[in-house]
């Protein structure tokens, strides 16, 4: 990502409340830099609806850890509710930072719900609330192997905003060299390195370059950093 | 000294005013004397100020007793100023924070000059801390220090999620994030199971697939537990860094402020319960605000110590005193002494609707800053002021000063207030006020004589004798200095020596309240400054004196021509037989004047009644009442004893509304009822004051200058015809100190003022006749006053006699009873 072009949107997207609430200030942080608008994506994963028309599926609280039984029926129900809070504190944050916005909710799985409303020059941020942690950074993840570009240095100012540390990691940094001829995919070596790397980390947020050709799936880097992910959609 | 009276001689002129022989003085103005030193005359008064200036004992306080312009306040102020130079400075004293029972404020006492000290201290202390302990805890140090422990557990918590992750990975599950909470999920072909493909599945299968997601499950429970548990770990090692943090900070800034006060026992203590206070309450410090800054650079100098969040370190300086040699005991007075300023009071504020206090809010009053010393109060004022008398009275008994505010006193307060430590209290009170305060004080509150043992009583009036004339001519030379006013010849200190006596009504004694003399000399130093001239004189002195009569003296012109213009019937020359001239003082405010009034007496057979009009219609005092009866006894006691009283008299003050009380009249009512019964005139040329006894002796009045004055006046007016007079007591000759013009009247022979001691003197001059002794028989000559007095009362005995006797011939039954 070399040129600088019009964002158009921010999406923020989540399967949870919960996990969309950690990125909602970020996002609007996000929208008045780029001068984008909001927009919130709830997401009823089909995996989770799945498992809650299982017998055996239980539900453990975020914060007590208290389990307790599940149905598909109730799941549905937490959906529709998650949906509206999100919709609302979307709303509220949007209006303050006076931004553009607009909800959806839809079932299915998230990567690809969200790769369908996406558009070029959108930024994605998937949510993630996170455990207790008091001393994050923010990493930009460079698996482009270009130098700075605008989407760093976004990246660089929301850590300076959060005064937080700020570093750039590229393929190299976590443990093995690139070749010097970019790879259309990132090999499954590199990315078991990268994922490692990031589970080490206290991370408050990971921006990740990619290129357009390169395939990776953010969800995984979703789950091994733990907290927010940003990523730019190219095409 | 007057010289000796001679009864029914008039008076000389020189009897009748107390001149002052200006020649006795040895200077010429006042400007030559030596200043006074103090009051002249009241040794015993100034006696008992020294006494309580100097006694040591708590229950001595004093009351100065008086009249106003007595002196009493100067001589107190004088006399406690000179003992208060030889005290040593009290202690200051100091309200401070009770950091473990907030609402009873603690008091220290400390050596003079201490209180400010150890005040400034701590505001230093407050803004050095204010300025160190957010440092510290942006330090390099704490932050590294901090971010360990964070990192730490955060790093516990990433590792048990981690490790959680792995194992469920490894279990072939996935950990679902769900609006729900956490869901275990198993896992098949990189998807979660779908119930259609569980059930598929062998029962071995299901059952492993089960254990997985169990087991899973109930590690996600114990770590989801664990976090609050290490999360409470983390903020207890937070607390400890941040207390030895803390510790750190304050220990470098308050041991300076330890060493300093280190000698005192009381500040030591108090600063080591700061010293924990800082350590417990740090993050305070760190909630200030940042250092305003002017341009790039922060301010050098920010109160910290205003905020409000410091005030629990503020020092409240109730008493601090000049610690410097020079400096004295305290002398208060306390001029507005009601029970908030004399005890002190706490404040309150207002915050969100409800009323809030601390022990900044503590005001001193009186007693605090008179504490060590002396408190001089006014005793009206102290009594007119709600509670302040009782909590005065409580502070003496219980040794110590209280606040107790007047709504808790009514119960109108209930919200929680303050109970600060009682402060120790050691005054000397001195109450300074009228006579009839004193002896109501001591007739109805029993507390007051326990407590106020001693009493200075300032002497209205004082000796006239040589030495005495020439202290108060020091006493005025004083007056004249001290109020910036022209010097004073020798005559003008004469003639205002001799108003002096008249201030007192007696020609032997002197005043002794400088105010009255004040004020004359004020006046006249006026009309010399009117008149053009640099020294004050005689005739300045005297203008002063006309001028204030003249200022107060319309109703008396008012009434002096009611009876010029014989709207108000007096007589001053004839003869009349049963009325004579009597004489009353009139007082509106401080100014009196002296009148005639016609006093007529009508007498018949009767029963022995003397009927005393005045009292009939309620208009006669019980004083005027017992004067009556008086001369009724003696009349009764007098003439016919051998014969039943057989008289009904009348008498009356004639065109009198408005009240009559006192017995001077009585003298010439006993003339007027004689003159009745005897039938002979009484010459209208004398008006007559003085009180009778049973035994016909003529008693001392008051007010005799204003008597003769007004008769004068009248007589004057109509033109002085040489008869006309006063007859008045012996006993009140030594009172005459008469103006000038009726001296210089009596001088010319133009007027007469004779004395008297008997009513058989005074009857003579009236009338003309002999009073007449009773004879070796018994009897009174037969044309005397007293002969023809007795026939009357004789002859209406005789004739009830007859008229009984015919009247129970007529019906034969008794008609009536002789008493």
């Amino acid at each position: 990502m070399t040129t600088s072009r019009r964002q158009n949107r921010v999406i923020i997207s989540a399967t949870c409340f919960a996990d969309a609430d950690a990125a909602i200030a970020m996002a609007t942080n996000l929208a008045q830099k780029v001068k984008g608008d909001l927009l919130g994506l709830l997401v009823e994963e089909e995996s989770i609806l799945r498992h809650a028309d299982l017998p055996f599926s239980k539900v453990v609280a975020f914060q007590s850890g208290t389990p307790r039984q599940v149905t598909a029926k109730a799941m549905a129900a937490a959906f529709r509710s998650d949906a509206r809070i999100f919709k609302t504190n979307l709303a509220k944050m949007a209006m303050d930072a006076s931004l553009n916005w607009s909800f959806e909710s839809r079932r299915g799985q998230m990567m690809s719900l969200v790769h369908a409303a996406a558009s070029k020059g959108d930024l994605i941020l998937l949510g993630h609330q996170q455990a207790p942690v008091l001393n994050g950074e923010i990493v930009y993840l460079n698996l482009t192997g270009d130098g700075e570009g605008n989407f760093e240095e976004l990246a660089s100012q929301i850590a300076v905003e959060m005064e937080i540390p700020f570093q750039v990691i590229s393929p190299a940094e976590t443990g093995d060299r690139q070749s010097p001829e970019t790879d259309r995919a990132i090999t499954a070596r590199h990315l078991d390195q990268v994922l490692e790397f990031l589970r080490s980390k206290s991370l408050k947020a990971v921006f990740v370059a990619l290129r357009p050709e390169q395939d990776l799936d953010i969800h995984k880097i979703l789950e091994a950093a733990r907290c927010p992910v940003v990523y730019l959609v190219q095409e | 000294m007057v010289k000796k009276i001679k009864a029914k001689v008039p008076l000389a002129a020189d009897q009748l005013c107390a001149t002052c022989d200006a020649s006795m003085f040895d200077f010429r103005t006042t400007r030559d004397l030596e200043p006074s030193e103090g009051l002249v005359g009241q040794q015993r008064a100034l006696g008992a100020i020294r006494m309580a200036a100097k006694i040591r004992h708590d229950d001595f306080n004093l009351f100065v007793l008086g009249n106003s312009g007595s002196g009493r306040h100067t001589a107190v102020g004088e006399i406690l100023g000179q003992e208060a130079a030889n005290r040593p400075v009290p202690n200051d004293w100091v309200y401070v924070n009770n950091f473990e029972a907030p609402h009873k404020p603690v008091a220290i006492e400390l050596a003079p000059g201490l209180a400010n000290r150890l005040k400034m201290a701590m505001e230093t202390l407050v803004d050095d801390l204010a300025n160190n302990i957010p440092a510290i805890f942006d330090s390099e140090d704490y932050q590294t220090q901090r971010r360990q422990i964070d990192q730490e557990f955060g790093d516990q918590n990433e590792q048990s999620f981690s490790q959680l992750g792995e194992s469920a990975h490894k279990r072939n599950v996935a950990i679902l994030r769900t609006p729900m909470g956490f869901a275990v999920a198993a896992m098949h072909d990189g998807e979660t199971i779908k119930p259609d493909d569980y059930n598929a599945l062998s029962k071995e299968e299901r059952q492993q697939i089960d254990n997985n997601v169990a087991t899973t499950q109930k590690e996600l429970e114990a770590l989801l537990k664990q976090v609050p548990n290490r999360e409470k770990e983390r903020r207890l090692s937070v607390e400890k860094l941040n207390a030895r943090m803390a510790e750190q900070g304050v220990e470098d800034c308050i041991r300076e402020l330890e060493h300093e006060f280190q000698t005192v026992e009381t500040v030591a203590k108090y600063l080591a319960s700061v010293r924990a206070d800082l350590v417990k309450n740090a993050d305070i410090f760190l909630n200030s605000e940042p250092a305003h800054k002017v341009g790039t650079f922060p301010v050098a100098t920010s109160k910290h110590y205003t905020k409000a969040q410091f005030q629990r370190y503020a020092v409240n300086v109730m008493v601090s005193n000049d610690p410097s040699s020079e400096a004295d005991a305290p002398v208060v007075r306390a001029d507005m002494p009601s029970l908030a300023n004399l005890t002190g009071r706490v404040e309150h504020a207002s915050e969100m609707g409800a009323l809030i206090t601390n022990f900044t809010m503590i005001k001193p009053g009186a007693l605090h800053r008179a504490n060590g010393g002396y408190l001089v109060l006014d005793a009206r004022r102290i009594l007119s002021e709600p509670f302040a008398w009782d909590a005065l009275k409580r502070c003496l008994e219980t040794g110590v000063i209280s606040i107790v505010p007047a709504g808790e006193k009514l119960g109108l307060i209930t919200t929680t207030s303050l109970e600060p430590d009682p402060i120790p209290l050691n005054v000397r009170i001195v109450l300074i006020g009228e006579r009839m305060l004193y002896y109501l004080l001591a007739a109805l509150d029993s507390d007051f004589q326990n407590l106020f043992k001693l009493q200075a009583d300032f002497n209205d009036m004082g000796d006239r004798s040589k030495e005495t004339l020439k202290l108060h001519a020091s006493m005025i030379g004083s007056i004249a200095r001290r109020e910036n006013l022209r010097a004073i010849n020798a005559k003008g200190v004469a003639r205002l020596l001799q108003e002096g006596s008249r201030l007192v009504d007696d020609a032997e004694r002197l005043s002794l309240n400088p105010g009255q003399i004040s004020d004359i000399l004020r006046e006249a130093d006026y009309w010399t400054a009117e008149a053009g001239r640099k020294i004050i004189g005689p005739q300045d002195i005297e203008k002063a004196i006309h001028e204030t009569d003249q200022r107060a003296s319309r109703i008396r012109e008012l009434s002096q021509e009611a009876i010029n213009r014989n709207t108000v019937l007096i007589d001053t020359d004839g003869h009349e037989c049963g009325q004579i001239n009597a004489l009353s003082v009139l007082q509106i405010g401080s100014y009196r004047f002296g009148r005639p009034s016609r006093v007529t007496a009508r007498v018949r057979m009767g029963t022995g009644k003397v009927v005393d009009i005045e009292r009939e219609v309620e208009l006669g005092g019980s004083i005027h009442s017992k004067g009556v009866m008086i001369l009724s006894s003696y009349l009764a006691t007098s003439y016919a004893l051998d014969v039943p009283m057989s008289l009904w008299a009348s008498i009356a003050f004639e065109q009198s509304y408005g009240g009559v009380d006192g017995d001077s009249a009585s003298a010439a009512e006993l003339f007027v009822l004689l003159s009745a019964l005897s039938q002979l005139p009484v010459d209208q040329s004398f008006a007559v004051t003085g009180s009778v006894n049973q035994r016909g002796e003529i008693q001392a009045i008051g007010g005799i200058n204003e008597k003769i004055e007004g008769f004068f006046d009248i007589c004057s007016a109509r033109g002085l015809s040489g008869r006309q007079g006063i007859l008045m007591p012996v006993s009140n000759v030594k009172n005459l100190v008469l103006r000038s013009r009726v001296v210089e009247a009596v001088k010319k022979k133009r007027f007469r003022i004779i004395a008297i001691e008997t009513i058989d003197q005074g009857i003579e001059v009236l009338t003309g006749c002999k009073a007449g002794s009773r004879s070796k028989k018994g009897e009174y000559p037969g044309n005397s006053v007293n002969g023809l007095v007795e026939a009357r009362l004789r002859s209406f005995a005789e004739r009830r006699l007859e008229f009984a006797k015919s009247a129970k011939d007529s019906d034969g039954t008794k008609r009536e009873e002789l008493g």
